[in-house]
């Protein structure tokens, strides 16, 4: 298993720690990484991989890099 | 006046008489601009019971005091009038181009008043004002008017139009602009349709005065500079409003056949990447955009174009009706706008209609020889026509889902999705209680701009009914719409989450007046329990039974999709409003108590 790299924007960052990046394992999917690393996917707009829009169901692979985009910033 | 065109312009269409005066510093003072003048001007100068098809009924155009400024996405224009959908309130607002004209004309509001005897446009350049026969643009589609405005007078002109569903006085008819924006809600379009006004055409060249103009630069900076900066910028510009469709679809609120479920089986069809690649041509923005959100497509499929369609119109054009193509939508969003009608209440009152078929309450004697079913394009698009025309069966859908169903009766109440008459925008709200009471209390009825509220439900949990969601309700409600008095776009801070703070400086280099985003939240509560003794003036026996929601969200769960048996209680329901008037210092039938009116300087309007 490898490792690839969530990116939250916005109000996303605020359950990552404030992060821009963390990193995550591969071979699972977003839905699950997204869980496992405390984001909640509900909130999550859109997510891409490489800048390709994928849905939560994508299986990550190694070095992948994944920008997720906030639902909406302030309501 | 720093920050003003300095004028209000009064157009008398009964007797053609045009009269221009001083913007008052009092009114500028304590309602701002956009919407606070309109909201002013029309509870000050409709008289009460006031036809809102009639002549003594008002159609108010404001820009705000950044409107036409360096100050990003300060193209906003507010459209106020009593609404002939709802008998109360009616505010819509409008980008593009226009506004910023207005204020280069010097122009801060037009009160438009009484009818014409014959179609007519206004023309204004600069200080030329003149209404003018507009016979040869009566009964055409708003894009060839616009465009054979544009043709005569030039491309610095802007437009405003309504097409013939305004001249048909449909209810909900919408005001076009720039080829593809509406001010689409409530009727405005129908309001300057009764008055025979075709089209409000404007140039000006003013400077605009500003109170500190080093500051004035330094703040628009700031702020052009934090959009640029921001992490959303990119995937936002992409989809616009489209990056919602799939997030909607995946926590069960896209609407979907009339609001009966949350989820659209065939929803990635729909969603914002297929549209992208599939029909979009280019990105399109309003004045002083920096994240241009307008996106303009090609129907290979009909040979046609369309700037559009945004989520509310693939919601509601899209999954409320069984339709999973996306040029099918997009087509259905350009009918809309070439015959001047809202796409969200369209889709509101077809998807009534089709459920009627559907159970067997209307038949094909009913329609006109249509058979209506979700996902029948066909059908849709002649229903379209028919609206826009008040034609044989779109006659009855033409007045709004409520009184449609009012007339039809035989329980098609109950899935009549509108609060006070107006149709529910494209959020369905059957768990989801901070945007169904956002939805409940709305000014202007079922519409989401005011307190778009689905995300905090999920993020403190959708069923929860607490005190603390009905502050947030009342805290956006206060603040999200004082963007459209100010007239510029809230979306840069909705969705690219720049600070807020960042205008304070700027409103005050503009205007030379410190307000805090305290003192604009104190005029934003203000201006709501203004439109609120609006509603209660105009409507006798007004209380807390307007304020209730479609009982589809409270009684009939869906039967699919992350939402599957799922309500809000009525129980609920009444739990939400009664904290909500408390919070909101109203009685038990959410009419403002004195005290409260006192407190908020509308001494005046106490009962």
């Amino acid at each position: 298993m490898g490792t690839a790299e969530l990116h939250p924007k916005g109000m996303l960052k605020n359950y990552a720690e404030g992060k821009n990046m963390i990193l995550v394992e591969s071979g699972f999917s977003l839905r699950k990484v997204l869980l496992d690393s405390g984001i909640p996917p509900e909130l999550v707009a859109m997510a891409f991989v490489n800048e390709i829009p994928k849905d939560k169901d994508e299986i990550i692979n190694d070095g992948e890099i994944i920008d997720l985009v906030a639902v909406i910033g302030g309501g | 006046m720093n920050g003003y065109g300095g004028s209000i312009l009064r157009v008398n269409l009964s007797n053609g008489q045009l009269t221009r005066f001083p913007t008052p510093p009092e009114l500028a003072i304590n309602f701002i601009g956009g919407r606070g003048f309109g909201a002013y001007l029309l509870f000050k100068e409709v008289t009460k019971f006031a036809d809102p098809l009639g002549p003594e009924n008002k159609l108010i155009l404001s820009p705000g005091p950044l409107s036409g400024l360096m100050i990003p996405g300060a193209g906003k224009m507010d459209f106020t009038t009593k609404s002939p959908l709802t008998g109360g309130y009616a505010s819509s607002s409008l980008g593009g181009m226009l506004t910023a004209e207005l204020k280069y004309a010097g122009i801060d509001s037009i009160i438009l008043e009484g009818i014409s005897p014959n179609p007519v446009y206004l023309f204004i350049d600069n200080d030329l004002v003149e209404l003018r026969d507009a016979s040869e643009y009566w009964g055409k589609g708003t894009i060839t008017v616009e465009s054979s405005i544009k043709d005569k007078f030039g491309e610095e002109f802007q437009v405003a139009v309504i097409g013939p569903g305004g001249e048909n006085l449909v209810s909900f008819a919408s005001i076009n602009h720039d080829y593809g924006r509406q001010a689409g809600r409530g009727g405005v379009g129908t309001v300057m349709g009764s008055k025979k006004l075709k089209a409000i055409v404007v140039h000006g060249s003013k400077a605009i005065p500003v109170a500190d103009s080093e500051g004035y630069r330094k703040a628009g900076k700031e702020l052009f500079k934090a959009c640029k900066d921001a992490d959303g910028l990119v995937p936002w510009q992409r989809y616009g409003t489209t990056i919602v469709t799939s997030w909607c679809d995946e926590v069960g609120a896209l609407p979907t056949r009339n609001f009966s479920s949350g989820h659209f089986d065939e929803g990635k069809s729909l969603y914002g990447p297929v549209m992208r690649e599939k029909i979009v041509i280019t990105d399109k923005g309003c004045f002083g955009c920096p994240s241009p959100c307008g996106k303009y497509s090609r129907m290979k499929k009909y040979k046609t174009n369309v700037e559009g369609p945004e989520y509310e119109t693939i919601g509601m054009l899209g999954s409320n009706l069984g339709i999973s193509d996306i040029e099918d939508v997009a087509e259905a969003n350009r009918l809309c706008d070439d015959l001047g009608i809202d796409t969200i209440s369209t889709g509101g009152v077809i998807g009534w209609a089709i459920e009627c078929f559907q159970k067997g309450i209307l038949t094909s004697t009913d329609t006109d020889g249509l058979g209506l079913r979700f996902g029948d394009s066909d059908s849709i698009f002649k229903l379209i026509h028919k609206i826009a025309f008040q034609e044989g069966f779109g006659k009855l859908l033409a007045g709004g889902v409520k009184k449609a169903a009012e007339a039809v009766g035989k329980g098609s109440e109950k899935f009549a999705i509108h609060v006070k008459g107006m149709e529910q925008s494209a959020y369905a709200t059957h768990n989801a209680t901070a945007m169904l009471l956002a939805y409940m209390t709305c000014d202007v009825g079922a519409h989401h701009n005011r307190s778009w509220a689905i995300t905090y439900d999920l993020q403190v949990g959708r069923e929860l009914v607490v005190p603390e969601k009905v502050a947030r309700i009342i805290w956006l409600q206060n603040f999200r719409p004082m963007f459209d008095v100010l007239g510029s776009c809230r979306l840069q801070w909705v969705e690219l989450s720049i600070d807020r703070d960042l205008y304070v400086p700027a409103l005050e280099a503009i205007t030379g007046i410190h307000r805090s985003w305290e003192d604009l939240e104190k005029t934003g509560d203000r201006i709501w329990n203004l439109t609120r003794m609006f509603w209660i003036r105009e409507n006798p026996g007004f209380n807390r039974d307007w304020d209730l929601p479609s009982p589809r969200f409270y009684s009939e769960p869906p039967l699919d999709g992350p939402t599957e048996g799922q309500i809000t209680k009525f129980e609920d329901v009444q739990k939400l409003l009664d904290m909500y008037y408390e919070q909101r210092g109203w009685d038990k039938n959410g009419i403002p108590t004195s005290s409260t009116l006192i407190k908020l300087d509308l001494a005046e309007l106490a009962i």
